[in-house]
């Protein structure tokens, strides 16, 4: 059984992927902030007493519920909304050609501000480009790759088989890579 | 294969990056969520000791069955064979018992005394007095 630090180390290691993962799916800020504090309530309640090690897999699963539930609800209160959200682009069509700036992406402890701000915007298009991202894709790209759970366990949170994860991952990489290029982002 | 992983990596870093980045309330509101379930589990856990308890028990039984199968399953043949052999001790013993009364109850007279024609005229004569 896992302890309160042993939860407290989890979730403080997970909270802002899940924040992001979620804010993504939703697009807004503070629903999000509510569904991964739903889930995190949840992971407590109801599988405090599993083993640490388990924890990383129901976390991702609760989630992925609890942004189902999310969704069912909004459909059902207000589809236009959610339809007419769903046009709306915050593209910044800026000058800014930020080629470079993928490239000295692992040059973490720069403290040039231009470069500081190439890095934001660039990270500003790709999180857009997430976003537009289809939701199996989006899910199954950052299980994958940003929570690093390797291709079974990537299949298991999201429900579906091996074979679709590969789909959705090597579809979803795709995509984002042809959309950085379209905004001008070098891969 | 190897080109999208290395791209996927790379896009994975700069959101790593961007995490750094988050707005400081809603930083506090992670943090907050986070205390909040903390609390929760501690509560759970203090509510529920006994379920907690038998619930480990349960496991850890499970556990030493499963890790000894082998033994347990000889152990479980081992113990119906005995029950077994009990129980027909306990019925033939029964048999036994009922065998002897009946015995008992019907060597009351001998054979023979019943085919003596003197005893019969014996009993008749005692019995008018």
């Amino acid at each position: 059984m896992a302890t309160s630090q042993e939860l407290s180390d989890f979730l403080a290691e997970v909270e802002r992927r899940a924040f992001k993962q979620t804010a993504y799916a939703v697009r807004d800020d503070h629903v999000a902030l509510d569904i991964v504090q739903d889930a995190m309530l949840k992971l407590a309640q109801s599988y405090g007493e599993r083993p640490v090690t388990e924890y990383p897999m129901l976390f991702q699963r609760i989630l992925q519920n609890t942004m189902r539930d999310y969704w069912r609800r909004q459909k059902v209160r207000n589809l236009w909304t959610t339809l007419f959200s769903s046009f709306t682009s915050n593209d910044d069509d800026d000058e800014h050609d930020p080629l470079e700036t993928l490239a000295s992406a692992n040059q973490q402890d720069s403290n040039e501000p231009l470069e500081q701000l190439e890095r934001s915007q660039t990270i500003a298009i790709i999180e857009q480009a997430l976003q537009k991202l289809p939701a199996r894709q989006r899910e199954a790209f950052i299980l994958r790759y940003w929570e690093d759970m390797d291709v079974a366990e990537t299949a298991a949170a999201m429900g579906c088989s091996q074979g679709s994860v590969k789909t959705h991952c090597s579809r979803a990489v795709h995509t984002l890579a042809a959309m950085l290029e379209k905004q001008g982002v070098e891969r | 294969m190897n080109q999208e992983h290395e791209t996927a990596k790379k896009i994975v870093g700069l959101l790593d990056q961007g995490l750094t980045k988050l707005d400081t309330k809603i930083v506090a509101r992670l943090a907050s969520a986070r205390s909040q379930a903390v609390t929760l589990l501690a509560e759970h856990v203090q509510s529920q000791p006994v379920t907690v308890g038998y619930h480990a028990l349960m496991r850890q039984a499970a556990d030493y069955f499963h890790g000894h199968r082998g033994w347990m399953s000889a152990a479980l043949v081992c113990g119906v064979i005995l029950v077994a052999f009990v129980a027909t001790q306990q019925l033939s013993g029964k048999q036994t018992v009922e065998q002897g009364d009946a015995f008992l109850l019907a060597s009351e007279l001998p054979p023979e005394a019943y085919l003596d024609k003197g005893f019969d005229a014996w009993l008749k004569h005692s019995s008018r007095h």
